[in-house]
């Protein structure tokens, strides 16, 4: 895949608790990305969200880390980053994303020569945001995303769309003139298979003690029941708590 | 809590797994929840139990590497498992059939069963235990220990059973009736709708268990084949060791999924008597799935001429031919036409001294009078069995028909009346 643009996918979320659906995102993006022949997926990182978040539900980093690594320890290219999950207070998706780029931009120039004719500095790999189809409809929540943001992720940076169901995020782009105007940075990726692994609804059937086999891999099931993760208790964690990014945008109006 | 008595259930699965995926295996996890929560059961097992090569589904890779995959999918699951019996029958089993061996199977071990596996549910939460301890319980097991066996399919399958000639009506009857259904639906397919447009079904439908998916999780084998086609993921849509299985051996191809493409699936193949040529059915459902087709095997229909024709004597001894027309007949390079006209069938006999036609629909009753040959009327019937295709001739003769099939690029006819056999063989002419 020569003279192609190296590219890194990240995926921010809550993970609680990571699922096999998730893994297909990564597998359909990369697929979706080598066939526009331009690109090469170099690398992929899952990069949970951090308690602050205060979404109902959510349980403890710790283990939401924990288990992605178990999920992830058999994938040769994706893995898992605790930078978001460590910082004190929330951190905006754009924050997350500026991180990881930094990195990866100083991780090129210290392992090479300055930049040549043959070698251009633009060897740093590209960073695209990875999500589901359900993630476009955030921007449409009042107070949830700045718009200097909304421009910054998918205009500098460049989305990877994945939908899901019935959900047609061509119909977010189409309802929102800041995402319109960025649309060739924007991916769609079609999901022909059916396959709609909410975490929502595996937490419930943990809580009812329903088998959620083949649906997260085993060893992320293992650990959910050695620490009796996912219970009656854990769902009602955050429940009279604001959602951060809206407790921040009402301090700030 | 007051001990109770709880029926143990083994549930099957019949389907082509082509290949397994993790939709499949979720089926039987949403099954034993669904029974377990009624209270009523245990389940002690799950089979999966591949089709045979001789289903002749379009796509259909070798019953050894199914087996193999599926084996693979469910070697960490402690009570699901994969019985090879029906892929080892040299021709396509009945589901019924599957249906009553497992259930044999049943009986005969519960003696010596070493396999049960006690899935026995402690309080609210379900511990699978990686050994075979059984879980404290307060649930007795008394007498009926024989599990009963049940039918676990898709919404789809159910609704195949309205698809004409794909089942039996009596095998209907069976599985639901004397077995029971355990039926996952999935968003826009309303099962219970179509239990109650069913007399059958309607009738035993205590017996079917209808459970409700509450992922939607669609994940189609032949989705997952046209994506390896395509070079693209099925990572996380089938288990790790399925996915590599298939990489090591290359399996699913265009070439492979155009396997069968010209064959009639087996059930239809064996049942069908309506018109062929102007209905297409073409159904995409879960398990079974049936092909576009339009002609019978084109392989038995042409211009054939005789090659070989053994103990045709006999043969006509045994219909009491006399001995003129028998020297006659043995010096006859005999040629056979056969042609399809519509819904029927048209085989000609012809040769320099007599011609003999006659016509027929499978499976359909229809008068035979043998002119020429030993004139005599007989009611004939035909049908197939497998890839022959086989004619009963009741009559004043006992033990008399013939079945043609095709071997090697040839036509074979095998005639037999009373205890003789003649056995001819043709080659193909046009």
């Amino acid at each position: 895949m020569a003279g192609r643009i190296p590219l890194v996918l990240l995926a921010c979320g809550s993970f609680n608790p990571i699922t096999l659906q998730h893994m297909r995102l990564f597998e359909l993006a990369r697929d979706h990305m080598h066939q526009t022949g331009l690109y090469r997926v170099v690398g992929g990182i899952v990069s949970p969200v951090g308690d602050g978040y205060g979404k109902q539900g959510l349980v403890a980093s710790k283990h939401r880390l924990a288990m992605a690594r178990l999920a992830l320890q058999t994938s040769d290219w994706v893995s898992v980053d605790d930078w978001e999950s460590q910082q004190a207070d929330w951190t905006e998706t754009v924050v997350t994303m500026r991180y990881h780029y930094g990195l990866m931009a100083a991780q090129c120039h210290h392992s090479k020569d300055p930049p040549t004719n043959e070698q251009p500095a633009s060897d740093v790999p590209q960073l695209k945001l990875l999500c589901g189809a359900d993630f476009m409809d955030t921007f449409k929540v009042p107070g949830l995303w700045r718009d200097d943001h909304v421009e910054e992720v998918v205009g500098r940076f460049g989305l990877v769309c994945v939908s899901r169901g019935s959900r047609q995020p061509d119909r977010a782009i189409h309802e929102s003139d800041l995402l319109s105007r960025h649309r060739q940075g924007i991916f769609l990726v079609r999901e022909w298979v059916h396959n709609e692994i909410s975490a929502t609804e595996i937490r419930r059937a943990l809580r009812r003690g329903h088998s959620v086999k083949y649906l997260l891999p085993d060893s992320v099931i293992d650990y959910i029941r050695e620490h009796n993760l996912y219970t009656q208790e854990s769902e009602m964690k955050n429940k009279d708590v604001k959602l951060r990014p809206l407790a921040m945008q009402a301090i700030q109006d | 809590m007051a001990p109770q008595e709880k029926t143990k259930l083994v549930l099957l699965a019949c389907g082509s797994f082509n290949p397994i995926t993790n939709m499949h295996l979720r089926m039987f996890e949403l099954a034993r929840d669904h029974l377990e929560d009624t209270g009523r059961y245990r389940v002690v097992k799950g089979i999966l139990s591949p089709v045979g090569d001789s289903y002749k589904k379009k796509g259909l890779i070798g019953a050894r590497h199914r087996l193999e995959m599926a084996r693979l999918a469910t070697e960490n699951s402690d009570w699901i498992t994969v019985n090879d019996w029906e892929s080892q029958q040299s021709e396509w089993v009945e589901t019924a059939k599957v249906v009553r061996h497992h259930h044999a199977e049943l009986i005969s071990s519960e003696d010596n069963d070493n396999d049960d596996v006690d899935t026995v549910r402690c309080g609210k939460r379900r511990k699978l235990e990686q050994n075979k301890s059984i879980c404290q319980s307060s649930y007795i097991n008394t007498n009926a220990d024989t599990p009963q066996l049940k039918f676990l399919c898709g919404a789809d399958v159910l609704e195949s059973f309205g698809v004409p000639n794909l089942w039996k009506p009596e095998d209907i009857e069976e599985i639901v009736g004397q077995y029971g259904v355990v039926c996952i639906t999935r968003c826009g397919s309303d099962a219970e709708k179509f239990i109650n447009q069913s007399d059958v079904l309607y009738e035993h439908r205590k017996n079917i268990h209808v459970v409700r998916e509450w992922v939607t999780n669609e994940i189609s084998a032949t989705h997952v084949r046209r994506a390896l086609r395509r070079g693209q993921s099925v990572r996380y849509l089938l288990p790790d060791p399925v996915v590599r299985y298939i990489r090591d051996h290359s399996l699913y191809s265009a070439e492979s999924e155009q396997k069968n493409a010209d064959v009639i699936l087996a059930p239809l193949q064996r049942y069908t008597s309506t018109n062929l040529e102007s209905h297409t059915l073409h159904l995409d459902f879960h398990w079974y799935s049936l092909q576009t087709f339009n002609t019978m095997p084109v392989s038995l229909c042409g211009t054939w001429d005789m090659v070989s024709n053994v103990n045709f004597e006999g043969f006509m001894i045994a219909l009491g031919i006399g001995l003129y027309t028998r020297k006659i007949a043995l010096k006859l390079k005999l040629r056979k036409v056969i042609e399809q006209a519509g819904d029927r069938y048209v085989v000609k006999t012809i040769s320099t001294f007599r011609n003999y036609t006659f016509s027929f629909r499978v499976n359909e009753d229809f008068q035979e009078f043998t002119k020429g040959m030993d004139d005599r009327h007989c009611k004939s019937l035909v049908a197939w069995e497998g890839n022959k295709l086989v004619c009963i001739q009741k009559g004043e003769k006992k033990n008399r028909g013939w079945r043609h099939w095709i071997e090697d690029d040839k036509l074979h006819l095998e005639l037999h009346c009373e205890d003789q056999v003649c056995k001819q063989v043709f080659k193909r002419v046009i």
